[in-house]
């Protein structure tokens, strides 16, 4: 049996006999002495509420009258009491001014976080950019006028083909054979349909395959004569574009789904 | 709405947020939110255009902490750090012990985000954590010590002198709170024979005029450890200190005792 419980149980039983005489002060002093255990509110409930407590508090607010309950548990219970103080003395500090910065702030680890996903337009745009840096540069501006075009308008069809007139359609001049929209289309529809038929876990199997650079290119070819693109600039590009994820495939890695 | 726009992107300027997309929207809700307690946002003294503005900036870091897989959660948690981390140093002192403690604090806030009820205080929520996260290194600290030494009982204990500069041992205070006619309740106004009675019963257990001035104000007057600090001129965490101590004093101090079993009067 606890002492300390008997040694204070005769007072506890008279307070509670004449609790109507004490002033309501003295018997939260009383309670806050004698009575720890007999609390309407628990240390849980309390611990949450006391984020929006302090904010309250340093707002200005009267918390006895707001959150009385908050209030009395904390003038009771020294672990709650401990933590609201501490809350309350970092922002003492602050107001204070001696809550300096440190100089060098560290960086954190932030690996727990899940992996930052790309969207397919931001990869599809960045290989595109690479492809035409190898097989025509001087067409790398366009790409830039057309991008947002182009994508507004497959995301609102789904699937597309490249019909005669898309180049002028686009204000690319005249000429069908624009090579920024041909390797922007063959690209989105590439990557688009790799990301569709493969998993991640399949896709890091396939690159320890010997095979997997000619069967990869001939995924890719695929994917560039559906779209309607004409069969040695598809061959181009899927041979340039294989050669591109081999190298690095983190940016295709990024899009795949985990099994 | 000049002087709150320009209150509040000072705020966010100077404390490196960069979450908020639009400032226009983000002002929006700024003015929204102080809109709720008071009718002209203008008017206000800047440091509660301050605080609306880590409330709103508050709901938007709890909201971009749990996009998994954006760009932006990594700058939400990054910017959770750059909040954090001072504190971890104020109280540890260290910055090794501070990098730890602030980075199993991102973790937790990470896995339990959604349990914070009040996204507005998610600041103040996350700081819990890394207190918390604090008390637990002190508690394993504090027991690798008793198990190498066998038993011996380490205490850190401030002195008194330490608990604030010009201590004011005038008695008069804490009497004045008790004949106080603003106390707002008929109960605070204790009648002459009670007043004497109890401040005679605490003053004789506790031996010491600013912890007497702690009870009363805490106890009697109901007044929050912020306001008692700043009467007292000193930290919450030292009235926390002293409200600790007194207390522990007054519950087995025979006069009180006394004075409570024969309240009568």
């Amino acid at each position: 049996m606890n002492s300390n419980f008997d040694r204070y149980e005769a007072l506890r039983a008279r307070m509670r006999e004449r609790a109507e005489r004490y002033p309501r002060p003295l018997q939260r002093l009383g309670d806050a002495l004698w009575n720890v255990q007999d609390d309407q509110l628990s240390h849980a409930a309390c611990l949450e509420e006391l984020p929006a407590f302090i904010e309250a508090e340093l707002a200005g607010d009267v918390v006895s009258k707001l959150e009385p309950q908050v209030k009395h548990h904390l003038d009771r219970c020294d672990s709650c009491a401990q933590i609201y103080a501490e809350l309350l003395d970092t922002e003492w500090a602050q107001q204070h001014g001696t809550l300096s910065k440190p100089a060098d702030l560290a960086l954190p680890d932030l690996s727990f976080l899940p992996r930052t996903k790309r969207s397919l337009r931001e990869v599809v745009l960045e290989q595109t950019t690479a492809l035409l840096n190898t097989l025509a540069p001087e067409h790398n501006r366009e790409l830039n006028v057309i991008a947002h075009t182009f994508f507004a308008r497959v995301e609102q069809l789904g699937t597309f083909e490249l019909r005669p007139g898309a180049a002028p359609a686009m204000g690319l001049g005249q000429q069908d054979t624009n090579p920024a929209l041909i390797l922007l289309a063959a690209c989105y529809a590439a990557t688009q349909t790799l990301t569709r038929e493969i998993t991640l876990t399949q896709f890091e199997q396939w690159a320890r395959q010997e095979s997997f650079q000619p069967e990869l290119e001939a995924r890719l070819f695929a994917a560039a004569r559906a779209i309607g693109i004409e069969r040695d600039a598809a061959a181009r590009f899927a041979r340039t574009f294989a050669e591109q994820i081999v190298q690095d495939p983190r940016p295709l890695r990024s899009l795949l789904l985990a099994d | 709405m000049l002087k709150c726009s320009e209150t509040v992107l000072n705020e966010l300027q100077t404390r490196g947020w960069t979450l908020a997309d639009s400032p226009d929207v983000f002002l929006a809700q700024v003015v929204a939110e102080l809109q709720i307690r008071f009718s002209v946002p203008d008017d206000l003294p800047p440091n509660l255009i301050q605080r609306g503005t880590v409330r709103c900036y508050a709901r938007v870091m709890f909201e971009t902490c749990g996009l998994d897989g954006a760009a932006r959660q990594k700058r939400a948690f990054q910017e959770l750090w750059e909040y954090l981390y001072p504190r971890a140093v104020y109280r540890l002192h260290e910055t090794g012990a501070a990098q730890d403690v602030t980075q199993q604090t991102l973790v937790k806030i990470y896995q339990k985000r959604i349990t914070c009820r009040d996204p507005g205080s998610f600041l103040r929520w996350g700081e819990q954590i890394l207190f918390h996260e604090i008390s637990e290194r002190f508690r394993q600290l504090y027991e690798r010590r008793l198990t190498a030494r066998g038993i011996e009982y380490v205490a850190h204990e401030l002195a008194i002198e330490d608990l604030g500069a010009d201590v004011s041992e005038d008695s008069s205070q804490a009497d004045q709170v008790l004949v106080d006619p603003r106390q707002n309740t008929p109960e605070a106004a204790f009648t002459e024979p009670m007043r004497s009675a109890l401040l005679a019963a605490v003053r004789a257990c506790l031996q010491n005029e600013r912890q007497v001035r702690v009870v009363v104000e805490l106890f009697l007057s109901d007044k929050s450890f912020l306001e008692v600090a700043e009467q007292l001129q000193t930290t919450p965490l030292n009235v926390q200190v002293m409200r600790s101590r007194a207390l522990k004093k007054l519950r087995d101090c025979a006069e009180m005792q006394r004075l409570v079993a024969d309240w009568d009067l």
